[in-house]
């Protein structure tokens, strides 16, 4: 019998897990493993190591190195308006139930390089809630939130933005709120002016205050489901009344042990209204 | 190697197909030729628009007896169902036999990229494992053909004669990760066989 190649080998991983754990709290062991092991062998060999235990030693002496591997080995790929049409019912269906409150409370759980933090920012302003909102945008790895916070990036993801801003429903024109300068575009600060970022850990379930709206767009899809299911219950428990979560178009709340808690409002851009 | 009938001698746990979107045709002729209930799970990525995530779905469903659909993130693998990648996503699997989606970077400028099914499905399935490569003009699919090979799954490109764009399979051809080379019809028949051999 043949067997699979893999390079990577449980019992190291386990104590590669384990060191990370003790050392930095971070807790690798409920991540979905055929991503997480696929990235890992990336960072193996694109910093030439041998073994995942020479890796170890590294990261654990080294942690600015830790920080490094934390931004490689997480997925940060995200854009403008993603999915414009999951957009485009936030905009017709949760703002409209959101926007007669005396302020409206939204968390980016896994905000990334802030993409969505800002489509939100802007889709706010253009309904004239902004001002009443309050925005916590949080995300394990502490450099992605820095790029998040100068809100600069390449011009190479304008267009597809921009394209995607108009299909979801955009009043103005995109170019309305960033300013160009070669190679890159950077959004107007003052979309940030009621946004609060912050280093948090969603694998450690802590919550930390209570929402109207959670989006949690394909941050999940790399936990397993015993995380997802720890994940789910952290959002139920930081929802005020009748709030909203979204997830991403390929996530579902069915394997969630409460979900008969939650109304679905729409099915395939998987937006959830707790009961 | 040209097209001598083969017997397999194993039990085959899925069967995994790549292609480009030219090979949409080709994969609905397949899926037509295929008896329901189909007991071995077929887990197809084919190079597809980003921003039109509708369509292919109908079209193999009209296509197919067995049940198509784009499985969500953690959806178990069943037998007898027809799994296509969903847009913009890669398609992974796990051990725990169910499926992991990923929005990682474009792989060979495609997401879902076929190597990175092709590889994920090799780690979990090995030997025990089918793998065809369709019609295409990039090399997506290339490695994890050889991947699979040499994991000792069965490798199938369908004949460059038989195909619109023949780079994607003749590329895997030049590697010698290559099995059969089969027309579309024998791809089929050959499917066929495989599910005779497993209900023996």
């Amino acid at each position: 019998m043949t067997i699979p190649m893999t390079t990577l080998d449980t019992t190291h991983l386990k104590v590669l897990f384990d060191r990370l754990n003790t050392r930095y709290q971070l807790d690798l062991s409920n991540y979905a493993p055929a991503s997480l092991e696929r990235r890992l062998e990336r960072f193996l060999s694109l910093h030439y190591f041998q073994s995942i235990e020479t890796l170890t030693d590294k990261l654990v002496t080294d942690s600015e190195f830790y920080d490094l591997f934390i931004k490689e080995l997480t997925v940060n790929t995200t854009e403008m308006f993603r999915d414009a049409s999951c957009w485009k019912i936030i905009r017709e269906q949760i703002i409209p139930a959101l926007k007669d409150l005396p302020n409206i409370r939204i968390w980016h759980a896994g905000c990334s390089s802030g993409e969505e933090v800002f489509s939100m920012a802007i889709l706010l302003q253009e309904e004239n809630l902004l001002h009443k909102s309050r925005i916590i945008a949080t995300d394990l790895n502490k450099n992605i939130i820095e790029t998040a916070k100068k809100g600069t990036y390449s011009l190479k993801s304008l267009a597809q933005n921009e394209d995607n801003y108009v299909q979801a429903g955009g009043q103005k024109r995109f170019s309305d709120y960033y300013s160009v300068s070669e190679p890159f575009y950077t959004m107007n600060p003052s979309l940030l002016e009621n946004v609060k970022f912050m280093k948090h850990d969603l694998s450690c379930t802590k919550e930390f205050s209570k929402f109207d709206l959670i989006l949690c767009r394909n941050v999940m899809i790399y936990f397993n489901k015993e995380l997802q299911e720890k994940v789910f219950m952290l959002f139920q428990r930081s929802l005020l009344k009748k709030g909203f979560v979204v997830i991403g178009k390929k996530e579902s709340m069915a394997y969630y042990s409460n979900s008969g808690n939650f109304t679905e409002i729409n099915s395939i851009e998987k937006i959830y209204r707790i009961k | 190697m040209k097209t001598q009938k083969f017997s397999p001698r194993k039990n085959i746990r899925a069967i995994v197909i790549g292609g480009s979107a030219g090979s949409i045709p080709v994969m609905c002729k397949i899926l037509s030729g295929l008896p329901a209930p189909f007991t071995i799970p077929l887990i197809v990525c084919l190079h597809r628009m980003k921003n039109v995530s509708e369509g292919m779905i109908e079209v193999f469903s009209n296509a197919s007896l067995n049940p198509v659909l784009e499985p969500n993130d953690k959806e178990e693998i069943k037998k007898g169902n027809v799994y296509l990648a969903p847009s913009n996503y890669h398609m992974l699997v796990e051990k725990n036999n169910t499926f992991s989606l990923s929005t990682d970077i474009l792989v060979n400028y495609s997401r879902p990229s076929i190597d990175l099914t092709f590889q994920s499905c090799s780690r979990i399935f090995g030997h025990e494992m089918v793998a065809i490569l369709l019609t295409g003009a990039n090399k997506d699919g290339v490695d994890g053909m050889c991947m699979a090979k040499k994991n000792g799954a069965t490798t199938i490109v369908q004949s460059p004669d038989d195909c619109i764009a023949p780079y994607m399979p003749q590329a895997a051809l030049e590697k010698r990760c290559i099995d059969h080379i089969f027309s579309t019809t024998e791809i089929t028949e050959y499917l066929i066989s495989l599910l005779k051999e497993k209900l023996v």
